[in-house]
């Protein structure tokens, strides 16, 4: 049911996961586009997260390995994942709270080229006017635009996105959607995972499909959509 | 980027400031920023202090009182390296003072080694301890409660060790160190002011040091960790890498402030310098004045010490009774005023930069 990837810059091989007698992931095989914006969908409890976890390294497979760019990330802890170029967002917003807005951007790179960037940043998701107020007062909107700046400030060849547009509103959401087009052809490469199934279909150029821990199918989003099977998973049959 | 998402939604207190004006910085412009209106009185305020030795007819008491307040913010702006800026309460930080202590004063009393010498020997050797401690705990994520008790074990295992190594340390009886006279190169003066000089040189390099960690990239990257540590993982930081020179950098502080404890008592035992009692009166000057400034154990001792001096004195016809009327405001302080007293600022974004918030 799918197609070879050319030139993926992200290779998910043979990948299994089990927490105690619970499966999370059986042999998951996905490869991710350079350049493309691919979404992963799948119901709740169908082991998005987990894959998310063990791409980044916050927990490891028990099986199976993940190669970034054609270089391996078995054994790398989350900081060296990052390094490497791969950076996520959480489902559950994580900022600094007590730092200031600006902070949140310059942690990760100081002086003039740092701040020239974190600037372009703050405007790019329209928070440059709260750059001098402690993140914990901003609202929880902005708390995740504030989380997708920082992620942007270690420019990462692939952003793994969970869950972008949860409890954003649609106007938002919108302008949201448009930005992460901008950042697909500025050439970033861009793997989310998100239930807002018609704001998906418009956005990611391919769509892979999770289901029960294992990988159901890929392919262009209109394909995904039309099959029978993934009608079934979604709309209950 | 002409429409800002975030305009659909402005929170209500924010004033409006217009973003070009200031230009985004880390470190902004640092204590500058105050402006002489806080820093001329503020300087007064140090000149006047470093003039009370000369003051005729000063008793010592009252001098040594000032000299604990200085010691005991050399001590709390230490442990808010770790403790404030990392988020890592030790509750063991009596430990380091003690191996200070004990390093410089065993190499002076048994091999004539002047304390001057003795104080980085002391500094190094707390910092190995720390980094011995640290590196499991911080390797396997042993964090918040957690990472106190094993800190409250690390001080009772100090203790312990310097009282039962009865050979080495001479136990629970002490080790008084040789009264040399005015031995300048023996960390010993005959005229006591001097002692306020120096740990009041102590504390301003203490100080200091607090400040330019607190403004640097890794003081920045430690704030970072205690706010959210797989945020900070996921921002490329070796979390456990920076803990640890936070960590071993506060134990080397509280090392020296050990040794300066010997040399001004000439008299040190492990009650003292490693008990329970100090690493817990270290905590409470840094949280009191506000653990995430490098002012706040300086603010925090500033009342603390002579409080607990005057209940003391005024109270001892009733054992106890100070030590209960201390805590109970410290819990009616830390139920009110969680973020200490320099926390009180720190929703304003000019005074939050002054004091390092």
């Amino acid at each position: 049911m799918t197609e070879p990837v050319a030139d993926p810059i992200l290779a998910v091989r043979g990948v299994a996961k089990s927490f105690g007698g619970l499966r999370a992931l059986q042999d998951v095989h996905l490869e991710v586009a350079r350049g493309s914006i691919t979404g992963l969908i799948g119901p709740n409890g169908s082991g998005k997260s987990t894959l998310f976890d063990i791409i980044t390294g916050y927990q490891s497979p028990d099986a199976g390995e993940v190669v970034f760019d054609g270089a391996s990330l078995r054994a790398l802890a989350p900081h060296q994942v990052s390094r490497q170029g791969l950076v996520r967002t959480f489902q559950l917003t994580r900022i600094f709270p007590t730092l200031t807005v600006a902070e949140n951007l310059l942690v990760f790179a100081d002086g003039a080229e740092g701040e020239g960037r974190a600037r372009e940043l703050l405007e790019f998701v329209g928070l440059l006017r709260l750059a001098d107020h402690e993140a914990a007062g901003l609202s929880y909107g902005q708390q995740k635009l504030l989380e997708i700046a920082q992620v942007l400030m270690l420019q990462p060849r692939l952003l793994l996105l969970d869950e972008p547009l949860a409890g954003i509103n649609p106007g938002l959401a919108e302008e949201l959607l448009q930005r992460l087009r901008e950042l697909r052809d500025s050439g970033m490469t861009l793997l989310l995972v998100e239930h807002d199934l018609p704001a998906v279909t418009r956005l990611c150029d391919r769509l892979t499909v999770l289901d029960g821990g294992q990988i159901m199918l890929s392919g262009t989003p209109e394909a995904v959509l039309a099959d029978a099977g993934v009608k079934e998973v979604f709309l209950g049959g | 980027m002409t429409a800002g998402p975030a305009r659909a939604a402005p929170p209500p207190s924010s004033p409006a400031s217009p973003a070009a004006v200031r230009p985004l910085s880390l470190r902004g412009r640092g204590l500058s920023e105050a402006g002489p209106r806080v820093i001329g009185p503020a300087l007064l305020l140090l000149a006047a202090v470093a003039a009370l030795p000369l003051l005729p007819g000063i008793r010592f008491y009252y001098l040594q009182v000032v000299i604990l307040v200085f010691w005991f913010a050399v001590l709390g702006t230490s442990w808010s390296i770790i403790g404030g800026y990392g988020g890592m309460h030790s509750i063991g930080h009596a430990t380091f003072v003690g191996v200070g202590a004990y390093t410089s004063t065993l190499l002076y009393v048994d091999f004539h080694i002047s304390p001057w010498l003795g104080m980085p020997a002391g500094m190094a050797l707390a910092a190995l301890v720390a980094v011995v401690i640290g590196y499991p705990c911080f390797r396997f994520g042993i964090r918040g409660d957690y990472f106190a008790l094993v800190t409250v074990a690390l001080g009772q295992v100090g203790f312990e060790a310097a009282n039962g190594a009865a050979n080495i340390t001479k136990g629970a009886q002490g080790v008084p160190l040789p009264y040399a006279g005015n031995a300048p190169f023996a960390f010993q003066f005959a005229n006591r002011s001097v002692y306020f000089y120096v740990v009041m040189a102590l504390w301003l390099v203490v100080v200091a040091v607090a400040y330019r960690v607190r403004r640097s990239g890794f003081g920045f990257k430690l704030i970072a960790l205690r706010d959210d540590e797989v945020a900070a993982e996921r921002g490329g930081i070796d979390v456990s890498r920076h803990k640890l020179l936070a960590l071993a950098l506060s134990a080397a502080i509280a090392a020296a402030a050990g040794t300066f404890y010997a040399q001004f008592f000439l008299f040190i035992d492990p009650g003292a310098v490693f008990g329970l009692t100090l690493s817990v009166q270290i905590v409470l000057m840094a949280v009191l004045g506000g653990m995430n400034s490098y002012l706040g154990a300086t603010v925090g001792a500033a009342l603390l010490v002579p409080l607990s001096q005057w209940l003391t004195t005024r109270l001892s016809g009733v054992p106890g009774l100070d030590l209960v009327i201390y805590g109970a405001i410290l819990v009616a302080l830390m139920l009110y005023m969680p973020f200490g007293i320099l926390g009180l600022l720190r929703r304003s974004p000019h005074w939050r930069r002054v004091i390092g918030w």
